[in-house]
């Protein structure tokens, strides 16, 4: 085993998603804890050019697998699998995407490693691998120390900065055979859903809302703050499991990423999926009752109170008369 | 003509059959035991569908002279229908007593003519004072009836009053009326042109008795008709009166007539406790047994529920659910029912759900779930439908197919998993105390006197827990021998059983019992009407022995009161109130004047609103209403604040609305927000009125 | 055709509570079925419903406490349960991801089902990776985050037609191949309410208690090679500036953060 560092680049449809450049980040640090290289794999798709776009200051070599235009989880397992076998790193680094879910655990099961995931914090000394998480949806952190190696990890999104420069790695093209009849998946297509009247991405003034509006019937009440400041309504994911805003108006992971000029969080506690869609926001203001709240961590502009008592008062302030709720 | 009636002038008395022919008698009998033969084997099927019906868990034919005879005060007295609704009380009384004194007469004539003269041989007492003072009488009285027909038809016709039309309102009801309309007029009419074509032949001044029928002679006689005419009219006249009333007979089981036997069977078998007493599932029932699936499923007493709807409305216009715009008319749920019962026995509807959610099934889902189980309905139904135990019974199976409401769901998983809606950990049950400056004893350790119960929002919820502490104060300024389960008390079940998971009831039930009966008291009090019902009326199903020692701590405090022991001299306050009578405490219990009292007792003016006591209108929160959402357009409790600010004598000078139950105050607290009315009226509990007063009378 | 589905008794933590070395104190603690399992329940019973004859199998790893939970399972629909639990697992403080794919595996293997329905993820170690690992250990195939499966390709044509929820909005549709475990994501379905009745009436049903010898799993292998080090409550990192005050005031003080910022008319 060599001491090195593999991390998996996560793509789609031609565009290098920002976890990926993360994701050098962390395995950077790990390369110099453990004294190896940095390897990095681009899988499927227009592999030279994504290639050159993960090649930032680092960097030690680039593997390339040119094997069809999107994800395919058995691909990348075969591939992975090829990859560390000539390899021999240390470590596999791979992002906690929704594709990262679906062939990391397997990689890890194929190649006999212990599998920790979802890592915000990394640390290699004396053969331990040291994995900061999170437990209990996000109430407490835990360390677990990872005795042996080799290891294979996933990482969070946004907790390692995003690798800068331009780096000078061998690119190489990694030639696998793959076994087409393992391949017992098929992406048929792409769907985005709930499109519709309102692009929340464009937005410049946010009013979001989330599990504190407590019943459908008060949307009344930011509806009307929107209205009053002229600002569009977005969402956290629980109100449109609840059916109660279109998934267009969804913020988060699994929803919209945005970056408007001020963002105003209301009743949303901030778990992590919500944190990631809205995090580059310019300006972001919360509103909520938990003074800790996670959403007060990113905030601006924090009004520990009431979204009840501070909402109405600033549908006043700007000259409307807030709805009975 | 039989001319030996004609020889009897002089006798007073009238020619039956007069110029109706023997062939006409004998074809009259004929079509009479042809009509009662079609009444006879209607009631027959009527109640062999009822005896088809599941059985009823509740014992309704033990002592039945005793029910029999209770049910006839209530029909002979009209009460129910006098209740709310003095013009229908005198509508109904006149139609009723009306038809019976018709009826009576019509059968003395029947005795005389077929039995004791015809059988027995004897000579007719038809004649002389007898039949004078039967004619007066009968006339009287069928005028009576008339009036009230014409009562009814004004108010259904021509004030187009609102609760009497529905979804279901058809042709049987304009049948109905139209035809006692018909009945009573015609009679009249008969008997005007039997008088007036006698009057050829012999002298009628004796006939002035039947002073509608000379009336009608009269008019006749006015508008030109001669004695001849008349007797030539006769027979038609007569057969059209003797075929409708025939008619009626015969149709009497299969349309409204009916009430007059179902209805009054349904009072013979009604269960007082209805309600406020809701039935046990099987202890061996799974889920698939719980509540009605198919039209079977109901019991013999349900289906005649259904059959004794006379369409009044009075059920809807006092549901708080249908004011405020939720889904829900309790009337056409009973009639619908009905409807899709006969449907199905007439073979033109399918088999669908009973109840579900998707709009497919007899009953929505949505319906069900609007029900308050406030008790409105059945207070106002003047023949004792069983709304409530039905539509918990519904509410039953949704819960058992998963199809209970989402949010409701919430509040019965935190019962579940943490003994209270809130699903607040149980460790923080007692900590409203924890402001107190004294500690509150702890009945597990402890004898008491007064069980205490405090209940899950005098627990958990930050207003009510205001209520909790002003009752300890009370307790403890009194010097009351009281303490509390800690901990151990756990969600008392009551509207848990209400939106039909029975299953958790038990367990909660149980589990309170295992916990009141490890301690050493001798009186349980509750904050909660909710409890207070559930406890004395309910807990007996399980094993618990102490109902009858059950009170609401309104009860308790009033005793308090009178005794002196707060030393009120009830001039401390001089606020002007009303007072808003929880439906569990009130209209379930009965208890209406012990809060009352309290309230008066802290010198306050007490001005009544117009719905009070037993016609008190719901918060909205009952029936798990306190746990949903509703498009509601108005809600119950704006409503009921509005009632408070414009219907009182004081008006907008009523400086608070007392409740005496923690759902009250909850939804009243929100509806005083969200009707804006915050800056016109405080919702103080009446042991928070209490505690004002004890600090007034301290300065 | 056979569902399995693989549920999991959670711990959920109160809003306050105490961490005693490197766990939360018990006090704070309740039990309940893991969320994600919930769905995945649900769209295993939709399964059997669907068809003719489908028998639904659940599965957990846990103590004898976690009954009540499978229970939950049985009541909604399954036919019965498996139970895998033993000193030896125990003992280890927070199991790998390896060896609960191990012991699923093996009761994959005894039970052959056509299709294993997982949650995405659990919400005690949100680890998101058994079900994969379980389909890699068998030699299943498998999807994960799974927000929509057509019952009827399943039945009728032995094809998972799945949507994975994306980043971004964004749905992949993909066709696997059967047999397959499917990672269920939130949403896809409204699970049933088990009532209490029910839960009570599951208690007839059987839980299949099986211990590492009964699976043939040895007792090495399910040493796990994590080791919790430290649990603590995140810092809050937060230097957000509060708006202090009344709601009147604090919703004043916004509105002129809101004009500075240019986003509101003046």
């Amino acid at each position: 085993m060599s001491a090195d560092v593999l991390v998996v680049a996560d793509h789609r449809r031609g565009d290098l998603r920002d976890v990926s450049l993360e994701l050098l980040s962390a395995g950077r640090e790990l390369a110099d804890e453990a004294g190896g290289d940095l390897h990095a794999t681009v899988i499927s798709g227009n592999v030279e050019s994504l290639a050159e776009e993960l090649d930032r200051e680092g960097v030690d070599r680039i593997h390339t697998v040119a094997h069809g235009a999107e994800f395919n989880h058995d691909v990348y397992v075969q591939a992975l699998t090829a990859l560390a076998g000539d390899l021999e790193p240390e470590f596999i680094v791979v992002p906690n995407s929704v594709n990262g879910l679906d062939y990391a655990p397997a990689v890890a099961t194929r190649l006999d490693r212990p599998y920790v995931s979802d890592a915000v914090d990394l640390d290699y000394s004396e053969g331990t691998l040291e994995v900061t998480r999170e437990m209990y949806g996000s109430k407490v952190e835990t360390t677990v120390d990872v005795a042996e190696g080799p290891f294979a990890v996933s990482v969070r999104g946004g907790e390692w900065p995003p690798a800068e420069g331009v780096g000078d790695a061998e690119i190489t093209a990694f030639d696998v055979d793959v076994d087409e009849d393992a391949v017992r998946s098929k992406v048929k297509g792409f769907e985005e859903v709930g499109g519709g009247d309102v692009d929340i991405g464009d937005a410049e003034f946010l009013v979001s809302i989330g599990r504190g509006i407590e019943e459908e019937e008060n949307l009344e009440l930011v509806e009307e703050l929107a209205e009053v400041t002229g600002a569009t309504l977005s969402s956290s994911r629980p109100i449109v499991d609840n059916g109660w805003l279109p998934k267009n108006r969804q913020v988060g992971q699994s929803g919209k990423q945005v970056t408007p000029t001020v963002y105003l969080a209301i009743g949303i506690s901030g778990a992590v999926q919500h944190v990631a869609g809205m995090k580059a926001s310019e300006t972001i203001i919360a509103v909520n009752t938990d003074p800790n709240a996670p959403i007060f961590d990113i905030a601006d502009y924090g009004i520990v109170g009431d979204l009840f008592d501070v909402v109405p008062a600033l549908i006043e302030e700007f000259g409307g008369e807030p709805p009975s709720v | 003509m039989p001319s030996y009636m004609l020889a009897q002038a002089g006798v007073e008395t009238r020619p039956t059959f007069w110029r109706i022919g023997h062939v006409g008698e004998a074809l009259f009998y004929y079509l009479a035991a042809v009509a009662v033969a079609i009444f006879l084997y209607g009631v027959y099927q009527r109640f062999a569908t009822y005896a088809r019906g599941a059985d009823d868990p509740r014992e309704r034919l033990t002592d039945l002279p005793a029910r029999v005879l209770t049910a006839a005060k209530l029909v002979a007295s009209n009460e129910k229908q006098f209740d709310r609704d003095l013009y229908a009380g005198l509508m109904h009384t006149f139609i009723l007593w009306g038809f019976l004194s018709l009826l009576i007469a019509t059968t003395i004539l029947g005795i005389d003519m077929d039995l004791w003269t015809l059988v027995l041989g004897q000579p007719s007492f038809f004649v002389g004072d007898f039949y004078l003072a039967y004619s007066f009488v009968a006339d009287a009285m069928g005028l009576l009836f008339v009036v009230g027909v014409g009562m009814a038809i004004y108010r259904r016709y021509w004030v187009q009053y609102g609760r009497l039309w529905g979804k279901h309102t058809s042709t049987e009801d304009d049948l109905f009326v139209w035809t006692l309309f018909l009945l009573g007029v015609g009679g009249y009419l008969t008997e005007g042109v039997r008088i007036l074509g006698t009057s050829a032949t012999r002298d009628v001044s004796f006939e002035t008795v039947s002073f509608v029928g000379w009336f009608v002679k009269d008019v006749l006689q006015a508008a030109g008709v001669t004695p001849q005419a008349a007797a030539a009219a006769y027979p038609v006249v007569w057969w059209s009166h003797a075929l409708l009333a025939l008619a009626f007979v015969a149709s009497v089981p299969y349309a409204k007539p009916f009430h007059m036997l179902s209805s009054y069977a349904n009072l013979v078998t009604r269960d007082e406790d209805a309600g406020k007493r809701l039935p046990r599932v099987p202890e061996d029932a799974s889920p698939e047994e719980i509540g009605p699936s198919d039209i079977e499923d109901f019991t013999w007493k349900q289906l005649l529920d259904h059959d004794a709807c006379t369409k009044c409305g009075r059920c809807s216009s006092a549901c708080p659910a249908k004011a405020a715009g939720r889904p829900l008319d309790p009337r056409d749920v009973i009639l619908d029912l009905k409807a899709y019962r006969e449907g199905l026995e007439a073979g033109d509807r399918e088999e669908v759900d009973i109840v579900a959610d998707g709009g497919t099934s007899v009953v929505d889902a949505e319906t069900m779930e609007s029900c308050m189980s406030c008790m409105a309905c059945m207070d106002a139904c003047p023949v004792d439908i069983e709304h409530v135990t039905q539509f918990t019974e519904m509410n039953r199976r949704l819960t058992e197919s998963g199809q209970m409401n989402k949010n409701v769901e919430e509040a019965v998983m935190n019962v579940f998993q943490k003994g209270n809606t809130f699903g607040d950990p149980d460790r923080k049950r007692p900590d409203w105390t924890d402001d107190l400056d004294f500690e509150v004893p702890d009945a597990r350790e402890q004898s008491v006197e007064y069980l205490w119960y405090v209940g899950d929002y005098p627990s958990y919820d930050e207003r009510n827990q205001h209520v909790a502490r002003s009752l300890a104060r009370v307790f403890e300024e009194a010097g009351v021998s009281y303490g509390i389960l800690y901990e151990d008390e756990q969600n008392d079940g009551n509207d848990i059983r209400r939106v039909g998971e029975e299953g958790l009831y038990e367990m909660v039930a149980e589990e309170n019992i295992e916990a009141f009966q490890s301690c050493d008291y001798e009186n349980i009090v509750c904050t909660d009407p909710h409890s207070y019902n559930t406890f004395s009326n309910e807990y007996e199903q399980f094993g618990f022995e102490d109902g009858d020692s059950v009170y609401h701590y309104t009860q308790v405090v009033e005793n308090l009161v009178n005794d002196g022991a707060l030393g009120l001299t009830g001039t401390e306050l001089n606020d002007t109130v009303t007072y808003h009578d929880p439906c569990h405490l009130g209209r379930y219990n009965g208890e209406f004047e012990a809060p009352r009292e309290v309230v008066r007792a802290t010198g306050v003016t007490l001005d009544e609103m117009p719905r009070n006591r037993s016609e008190s209108f719901c918060c909205g929160g009952g029936g798990g209403g306190l746990w949903m959402d509703f498009d509601e357009e108005t809600k119950p409790s704006e409503e009921r604040i509005r009632e408070a600010l414009e219907d009182t004598d004081a008006g907008p000078d009523v400086d608070r609305f007392v409740v005496a139950c923690p759902m009250c105050m909850t939804m009243y607290e929100d509806g005083r927000k969200t009707g804006g009315y915050e800056d016109d009226i405080e919702i103080t509990d009446v042991t928070e009125l209490l505690v004002e007063a004890i600090d007034a009378k301290e300065k | 055709m056979k569902v399995l589905v693989t549920v999991k008794e959670v711990a959920t933590v109160e809003d306050d509570f105490e961490i005693s070395g490197t766990e939360i104190e018990e006090t704070y603690l309740d039990y309940d079925l893991n969320e994600w399992d919930d769905y995945a329940v649900e769209e295993a019973v939709q399964l059997a419903e669907a068809g003719d004859d489908v028998e639904v199998v659940a599965v957990t790893i846990g103590p004898e406490r976690s009954e009540e939970t499978i229970r939950m399972a049985l009541a909604k629909g399954a036919d019965r349960a498996v139970r895998v639990w033993d000193d030896a697992i125990e003992d280890v403080e927070l199991l790998d991801v390896e060896t609960k794919a191990e012991l699923l595996g093996a009761v994959v293997e005894e039970e052959d089902p056509d299709i294993v329905l997982s949650g995405v993820q659990a919400n005690d170690d949100s680890f998101g990776a058994t079900g994969v690992a379980l389909a890699e250990t068998v030699g299943f195939e498998w999807a994960a985050v799974v927000n929509a499966l057509d019952t009827e390709k399943v039945l009728d044509e032995g094809v998972a037609s799945v949507r994975r929820e994306l980043e971004g909005g964004i749905e992949e549709l993909t066709d696997v191949e059967l047999p397959a475990v499917l990672a269920i994501q939130t949403g896809i379905n409204e699970p049933r309410y088990a009532s209490l009745r029910g839960i009570r009436q599951a208690q007839s049903k059987e839980i299949d208690v099986q211990s590492l010898d009964d699976l043939g799993v040895g007792a090495d292998d399910v040493a796990s090679s994590l080791d919790v080090t430290a649990m603590y409550e995140p810092e809050t990192e937060s230097d957000a500036q509060y708006l202090e005050g009344d709601a009147g005031e604090q919703a004043a003080k916004l509105a002129d953060v809101l004009r500075e910022k240019g986003v509101v008319g003046e």
